[in-house]
């Protein structure tokens, strides 16, 4: 999962460990903690590009909006520049650092009070030029990923923010029920539903995939 | 093992496509797919949608994301930096600092909260002298100044006094279970103002010399009070002694307490003949005697806390009247009765609609008191909570609640007894309480009770079938009213019957005998 693996070693352990010529960007991210808490600034850069894309892409599956993928990746950051000093090392910094990126998502969400089903129509008709811009052009049938991004979005909130965290980001149900903050069993039901949910949108395409 | 129901089978196919199950379910679902082509057709479909939202696009990576980030994070430093006086690091400093000074300072003010207390007061005193000495201009004229003793008797039996000479407005105190007690100042309009006479009460209550003298004393210094309680200013501003609301219940219980027990049956059919608002309660024990409520009248300081009412304000204040040398002083006023209610009048329109709390002041016992103005009226609600007021328990009358029963239309209905005595309210019957609706309601001063038939579920349909809308009936009212007061000249009549029969045998014992 994370680059500097998820077993977890007593800290003095990892700290000792680690040869003192090794680059910052060689360092594990809970060595890299230890030395932001002693006011080294540029170990925090280092976890912020360990960890930028796969927040803003997190983000982005939620959302399905370039404009706001940007500035919610930059508060998420600026939350765990302040939080850090609280961090225990009780979970790993990946997983911490989802729970705050989905915190802020639901906040967002709630802001906006954003309808729960929109309208399927109306995201296909949909075209954003900063979108097509942003996004990478992948082999994949352009039509078939509006269908599920729209899907995805139809979700409520819960399950969408599930299946991203499981499909896209490939967590654990461990991991989900850490960063959602409920149970396994919880985590369990809510993919099924997702994911019952999405099939019944992109049935036909499903179809012709299988 | 064996999933339950399809939601179930979803779950554990979920589960597998993610690599979840342990090796039992796993083992479970791969031979359930290979015998069941329903399970094996979902499970394509799952691992169909788990590669689609795997493969789904990504965004291209942000160039210059750690630039904008780090410059946020600067600027919200810098800004953080300069809501503090000082440099960041002493923060802990000055934060111990200030609570060091806070502490000290709180323990010196504790220390002198006595003088602090002081001060305040002298201030708010001086405040309140300043809002005084401009709302009362003028000399102080009293509202009644040649009040007979009929009209203090019919004030405690009615509690209402009229104004001015052409009595258009009246005074009136009135006493409120749901708003404590009111002294309201109105215009009458068709209300009829009742009226008594001290012959009257003496004709049909028949007091003896003794008790005569008692409560002739009393209607003197109930008389003597209502004069030093309500007065007005030059600048329309009145002034009121707030234990006027009470003083009506205080003659009316001192009369009652003077009074035998048989002359109190006659004293309750005079009340209840001229329909006063108050009954006798029977002299629960503890009931102040007529001596005692006299000598609390007679030597009972004056209070000097009065409302003090303007159409700007209403503030309680001490007020030093000596009543006497006001009346000397207007003695010499031509038509001065006439100037006050003109004076009043003036001020009962001026009011308006709108109503005043009280002003605070320190030093003064404070009611709850609420002016409330209409276009010609004005009503002061003082609550039950005013020092100065004498206790109801102690009284010897309370207020009449008057009754209004009443069964529907032509249904008879099975007999009942019921009883209402103002502040103990009960009600006793006999009728099966699943087919009778008995709905007990106030209106005004005076409480009602209506009775319905059937189930009250469904009195709406009952109604409309009747076509008749609920209604009290008072001619049911009025008869047992009739039947009361009938009661009450029986129970007198054998009064008067046995009285005689105990004055002829003291005759008779008394005459000589004769010698045989």
């Amino acid at each position: 999962m994370s680059e500097s693996g998820h077993k977890k070693q007593p800290m003095a352990y990892q700290i000792l460990a680690q040869p003192a010529e090794v680059p910052l960007q060689a360092k594990s991210d809970e060595v890299l903690i230890t030395l932001v808490h002693q006011g080294e600034h540029a170990a925090f850069r280092v976890l912020v590009e360990r960890y930028q894309e796969r927040i803003r892409n997190l983000i982005y599956s939620i959302f399905h909006e370039p404009g706001v993928v940007d500035d919610l990746s930059q508060e998420v950051f600026i939350k765990a520049y302040e939080a850090l000093h609280q961090f225990r090392f009780q979970s790993s910094f990946y997983t911490w650092l989802y729970r705050i990126a989905v915190n802020k998502s639901r906040d967002e969400l709630r802001k906006r009070k954003v309808r729960r089903w929109v309208s399927l129509q109306s995201m296909m008709e949909s075209s954003d030029k900063e979108l097509a811009a942003k996004i990478v052009a992948e082999p994949q049938d352009n039509e078939l990923q509006e269908l599920l991004a729209a899907g995805l979005k139809s979700l409520p909130e819960k399950y969408r923010i599930a299946v991203i965290l499981k499909d896209v980001d490939g967590f654990s149900y461990e991991e989900i029920a850490e960063i959602m903050e409920c149970e396994i069993g919880t985590v369990k039901s809510r993919l099924s539903r997702a994911r019952a949910m999405l099939r019944k949108i992109l049935e036909p395409s499903l179809k012709e995939a299988v | 093992m064996k999933p339950q129901t399809k939601t179930d089978r979803s779950q554990l196919l979920s589960a597998y496509v993610d690599g979840e199950l342990d090796e039992v379910q796993t083992q479970f679902v791969e031979t359930s797919v290979l015998e069941d082509p329903e399970a094996r057709r979902e499970l394509e479909k799952l691992r169909a949608l788990k590669n689609l939202i795997a493969a789904r696009r990504r965004l291209t990576p942000s160039v210059g994301f750690w630039t904008r980030l780090s410059t946020e994070l600067e600027r919200r430093k810098r800004e953080e930096e300069n809501l503090l006086p000082f440099p960041r690091k002493y923060l802990p400093l000055v934060s111990v600092g200030t609570a060091v000074v806070i502490l000290v300072v709180g323990i010196v003010l504790f220390q002198q909260r006595a003088a602090l207390v002081d001060y305040v007061s002298r201030q708010s005193e001086r405040v309140q002298k300043s809002v005084e000495d401009n709302i009362l201009k003028g000399p102080l004229m009293p509202l009644f100044s040649h009040i007979d003793k009929n009209q203090a008797l019919q004030f405690a039996m009615f509690g209402t006094l009229p104004l001015d000479a052409r009595a258009e407005t009246e005074l009136r105190v009135n006493e409120d279970s749901a708003r404590g007690y009111t002294i309201d100042m109105d215009k009458k309009g068709d209300r009829k103002t009742p009226t008594v006479t001290v012959k009257e009460f003496v004709d049909e209550v028949r007091p003896s010399h003794i008790q005569l003298q008692i409560i002739d004393s009393l209607l003197d210094l109930g008389r003597v009070k209502l004069e030093g309680s309500v007065f007005v200013a030059e600048d329309r501003a009145m002034a009121v002694n707030p234990e006027l609301s009470r003083l009506n219940r205080v003659m009316l219980s001192g009369i009652a307490a003077a009074l035998e027990p048989e002359q109190r049956l006659r004293f309750e059919r005079f009340l209840q003949v001229r329909q006063a608002p108050y009954m006798l309660s029977g002299g629960r024990r503890g009931s102040e005697t007529s001596e005692r409520i006299l000598h609390t009248m007679r030597t009972r300081e004056r209070s000097e806390a009065f409302l003090v009412v303007s159409p700007e304000t209403v503030l309680v204040s001490r007020l030093d009247i000596d009543l006497d040398s006001l009346r000397r002083h207007i003695s010499g006023v031509r038509e001065v009765q006439t100037s006050v209610a003109v004076h009043m009048n003036s001020l009962i329109r001026r009011m308006g609609e709108r109503e005043v709390a009280v002003r605070h002041r320190s030093g003064v016992p404070m009611p709850q008191v609420r002016v409330v103005g209409g276009s010609e009226f004005f009503s002061i609600q003082i609550g039950s909570d005013w020092e100065g007021l004498p206790r109801p328990s102690d009284m010897w009358v309370k207020p009449r609640i008057p009754v209004q029963v009443g069964t529907r239309g032509r249904h008879p209905g099975p007999s009942f007894n019921f009883q209402i005595n103002g502040d103990d309210s009960s009600v006793f019957f006999n009728l099966d309480l699943d087919s009778v609706m008995i709905r007990m309601r106030k209106e005004g001063d005076a409480g009602a009770i209506e009775i319905f038939k059937g189930d009250p579920r469904s009195r709406n349909r009952v109604f409309q079938l009747d076509g008749r809308e609920m209604q009290p009936f008072p001619d049911s009212a009025s008869r047992g009213q009739k039947r009361k007061i009938s009661k009450l000249d029986s129970l007198m009549k054998e009064m008067e019957k046995r009285e005689q029969r105990h004055e002829r045998n003291q005759e008779e014992e008394d005459s000589p005998k004769p010698h045989r």
